[in-house]
């Protein structure tokens, strides 16, 4: 047996106390005169003489009332029990809260329907039956443990509401089917409208899947996608696209607003054919301060949530990077091939520390100890580099085992070859993304919030030819940019996903207000990167802190799976056969659950009061 | 004024003891005893005495100086020996009536003492009408008995003249104070040298009222006890958690008053009334008891009657 709030016990030495202190407190009798008590102590010489337990009837009833104290302290306190029940099913209970469940082709939402359906479940339970239950949105949360409390589920299902995010059916399986697994007669009901993405790779065990499909209609058209650039075409002007995607099988006509704050910036009718998508184009200028643009479908649907997009577009901001070496043109011109990179140069000797700026590069050569900062190093080592230096390759290339890295983007180093380049084994906290015989060639790493690349080859002409090539100025680019945490649109998100807050350094906590007006607190790390995960409704967020800062940020819907609202029979995991688990792994009809036993005491409880009622009232003790 | 109307003596705001009417059905009786006791002067009732009555008591031897008209003239001429017959002696009964006015006797509706005193008027005007002498004793505290003085009441009188302050006396009395039986009825049988009659009207709620009893059955007393309760006392209307006190002592005792508690206290009273009774029996007493609630009339016209006292 266990408690589930053991520190009620503390109330048991007060309650007492009060008991024992109220029965030393004497009770105030009415007087009344009578001819004579002659009589009457002959009558309480016969009551004693007659009752020898009369001294501890009356103590019975303090003893009575201590212990109904103590049981109510016990109830309070809610033991509860495991047991084993002799059989019985294992139902789990998969609620689909993702956004798409707020379709209102059902009435009220499909979610209101999700719910009625999963209490008919629990209802048609059988006493034995466990069941659990676990809400699947952008990650998995059991509700409840098992339990063969019908009550219980169901008030948990009831007390489900949607989010405006995506739906992790592969993690919400994998957290039913561990925990069905050790159980017999597993079942795991799925109640959703089939919006998320194929699932695989989930061992059910014997446990069965039931899928119960919500909503019939596909009457919807939404923002899947909205993003903004700097424009390549045209300086000071900033691109915004925003895709549209029609899911009905009706040709729908609607008007798509853009709004620059509460100001009108474009209306315009759009045209989408059945299943068509159609992307929206349009220019604005650079603003000089954080503008949020709102793009709104003036469409009616069974699914509001994707009919809005918010977009923050913040000034450019330039990448302020030091470049720390004996000077090397060809590395000073490919950086500064980047308009948005602002360079220094300095000697090592001179080198004073990261401070004021977003990425530091050292050519060649740099000091043993540094602070946290974000870091290039060129065929140079460090206590903050990610790698560690292991050997020498000479007349090598390498070979990229990621190509799809930030920094390789738009880039082949295959087709480069060194004279000679320093080969490293990463840090635990590093990879390597470029490698060569002998160890790693490139090696990446973000370590409290501080991203370092090091590079085993150098980046002149000296020792091979990659400075020649192309790629050069881009490889440069890329990897300002994804050192200098630049290459993140922090202020643009999915709704659900953790958006990552960088504060200014020295900030200890900001205080983050939601699109519904809740303000919560979010501490922010030594390296200034604050982590805001409640981000499951669609609007804008602002973060603020001390000494003025304020970031704004939006969360989009943009969730292709979510806004296709047509039901659909998605292809879930079959349970593994018989001859696939030893029957020794399997607990054979039997499951085990957690009883509290607070209404039993309860009832224990009751009577006590209720004897103690009747022998208060039946004394005939005269003290 | 007349003499026989007991009313006559009453205060303005006083209540008659008895009325008219009563009075005058309890001209026709009379008190008895059941063994004969000396008198003090002539009267009506049989005495050890041996006197002039009409009625044969025994002979004796004659002895020179007695009259000859009481000679036996015809047992003289069988045995030739000269006897003389003697004749009962008819003389006053002494009736000693000891009235409990403690504390106590002021309970019930009407109270204890003043359905004592109706019955005591009662008894009392019976004998004096009748030529018995009539003591009223009354029994209200210790505090006499202890210092040896005389117990209050009125002394022995007799005939109609007494009635009105005997009345009188009873109309004024208040109940007060312990009825301290065991001490009061010693005193009482040591002050007094007259025998008779005793009868004790009492709620006998005194723990000491066996002793004071046996003090009077060893000075030769007939007694009559009459056992005054009150409805209160027979059937108490209490409940709850209370703290009674005792009307004379001031003792308190703390109790929860329950249906069982109250069969308990009726069944005590009962076993209380029964050894009284018991008491009464083996000590060749009579025992009359009686409700306050009830007419007192009852009790002098029947239980007494039936007792063989009121004849």
């Amino acid at each position: 047996m266990g408690w589930l709030a053991p520190l009620m016990f503390l109330w048991l030495l007060p309650v007492a106390a009060l008991i024992i202190a109220m029965y030393l407190l004497k009770l105030r009798r009415r007087d009344v005169v009578v001819p004579s008590t002659l009589l009457w102590e002959r009558v309480i010489r016969d009551v004693q003489a007659n009752a020898p337990f009369q001294r501890l009837r009356r103590n019975l009833l303090l003893i009575l009332q201590i212990l109904a104290a103590l049981l109510l302290v016990m109830a309070l306190a809610r033991p509860y029990v495991r047991r084993t029940t002799a059989t019985g099913r294992s139902i789990v209970l998969i609620m689909d809260t993702s956004a798409s469940m707020e379709a209102t082709d059902v009435r009220p939402n499909r979610l209101a329907q999700a719910q009625e359906l999963a209490r008919s479940v629990i209802a048609a339970m059988a006493p034995q039956d466990a069941g659990m239950v676990i809400a699947a949105a952008n990650r998995p949360i059991a509700v409840t443990g098992f339990t063969d409390r019908r009550s219980e589920l169901a008030q948990a299902v009831s007390q489900l509401r949607p989010h405006a995010a995506s739906c992790d059916m592969q993690g919400a399986l994998s957290l039913a089917a561990a925990v069905v697994a050790p159980r017999s007669e597993g079942e795991i009901h799925v109640f959703s409208d089939g919006g998320f993405p194929q699932v695989g790779g989930v061992n059910l065990g014997k446990a069965h899947i039931l899928f119960h499909a919500i909503g019939r209609s596909s009457n919807n058209v939404g923002i899947i996608a909205a993003d903004y650039r700097r424009s390549l075409a045209r300086d000071g002007m900033v691109d915004v696209l925003a895709t549209l995607h029609n899911f009905d099988s009706k040709r729908r006509t609607f008007t798509m607003d853009v709004l620059s704050g509460s100001t009108l910036l474009d209306a315009h009718e759009v045209t989408l054919e059945p299943h068509g998508e159609r992307p929206e184009f349009f220019q604005i200028p650079e603003p000089a301060t954080p503008l949020l643009l709102t793009i709104n479908l003036e469409v009616h649907d069974d699914f509001a949530e994707d009919n809005r997009a918010y977009l923050i577009i913040h000034p450019a901001k330039p990448i302020r990077a030091l470049l720390v070496g004996a000077g090397d043109v060809f590395l000073e011109e490919g950086i500064q091939a980047d308009a948005s990179v602002e360079l220094t140069e300095t000697s090592l000797a001179a080198f004073k520390g990261p401070a004021n700026y977003d990425v530091v590069i050292f050519d060649g050569a740099c000091p043993q100890t540094l602070p946290p900062g974000n870091y290039v190093f060129v065929n140079c080592t460090a206590n903050r580099a990610p790698a560690q230096k292991i050997g020498v390759a000479h007349n090598q290339g390498v070979i990229v085992p990621d190509a799809a890295h930030p920094v390789l983007r738009y880039v082949d180093l295959t087709s480069v070859q060194w004279t000679a380049m320093s080969v490293a084994q990463p840090k635990t906290w590093a990879r390597g993304i470029a490698s060569c015989a002998g160890g790693s060639a490139m090696v990446v790493g973000e370590e409290g919030g501080y991203r370092t690349i090091w590079l085993g080859f150098n980046l002149d002409l000296a020792h091979g030819p990659f400075p020649l090539t192309v790629g050069y100025p881009i490889f440069l680019s890329n990897l300002l940019h994804w050192t200098a945490h630049a290459d993140e649109h922090s202020d643009q998100i999915q709704a659900g996903i953790p958006a990552t807050i960088r504060a200014p350094i020295g900030v200890t906590q900001v205080i983050v207000t939601k699109p519904d007006g809740t303000r919560h607190s979010v501490p922010v790390a030594p390296s200034g990167i604050a982590v805001f995960d409640d981000t499951d409704e669609v609007g804008t967020y602002t973060a603020q802190g001390p000494g003025g800062y304020v970031f704004q940020f939006a969360a989009n819907l943009a969730d292709y799976n979510e806004s296709q609202i047509a039901p659909r029979k998605p292809d879930l995991p079959a349970p593994a056969p018989m001859s696939g688990r030893h029957p020794k792994d399997q607990r054979s009809g039997s499951v085990i659950v957690s009883q509290e036993l607070a209404p039993a005491l309860a009832g224990v409880l009751i009577a006590i009061l209720m004897l103690e009622w009747w022998l208060y009232h039946r004394r005939i003790h005269l003290s | 004024m007349n003499s026989t109307n007991p009313n006559a003596a009453r205060l303005p705001t006083e209540q008659p003891i008895l009325d008219a009417a009563f009075l005058r059905k309890l001209e026709g009786l009379s008190l008895a005893a059941r063994k004969a006791f000396p008198g003090q002067m002539k009267g009506e009732k049989r005495s050890i005495h041996r006197g002039t009555s009409v009625e044969f008591a025994d002979y004796r031897e004659y002895t020179l100086g007695d009259d000859l008209r009481y000679v036996d003239w015809n047992l003289a001429a069988r045995l030739e020996k000269l006897f003389v017959k003697l004749f009962v002696e008819e003389e006053d009964l002494y009736i000693a009536l000891l009235l409990d006015a403690s504390a106590s006797m002021g309970f019930g509706t009407p109270s204890k003492l003043r359905f004592a005193t109706k019955v005591a008027a009662a008894i009392g005007y019976i004998g004096m009408t009748g030529y018995d002498r009539v003591s009223l004793t009354i029994l209200s505290n210790g505090d006499h008995a202890t210092h040896g003085k005389r117990l209050p009441g009125l002394p022995p009188r007799r005939g109609r003249a007494a009635v009105i302050p005997f009345f009188r006396a009873l109309n004024n009395l208040t109940p007060s104070g312990a009825a301290a039986l065991a001490q009061n009825l010693r005193a009482f049988a040591t002050q007094t040298r007259q025998r008779g009659l005793a009868i004790l009207i009492s709620d006998f709620m005194d723990a000491g009222w066996k002793e004071g009893v046996r003090a009077l059955l060893a000075r030769g007393y007939q007694i009559v006890l009459v056992h005054v309760l009150a409805e209160e006392e027979i059937h108490p209307d209490l409940a709850g958690d209370i703290r009674i006190l005792d009307s004379e002592t001031g003792d308190a005792r703390e109790m929860s008053v329950t249906p069982a508690l109250l069969k308990r206290y009726e069944a005590a009273l009962e076993a209380f009334c029964t050894d009284i009774r018991n008491f009464a029996r083996r000590a060749g007493a009579d025992y009359v008891r009686a409700s306050s609630g009830q007419a007192f009339e009852g009790i002098v016209l029947k239980h007494l009657h039936q007792a063989g006292i009121v004849t």
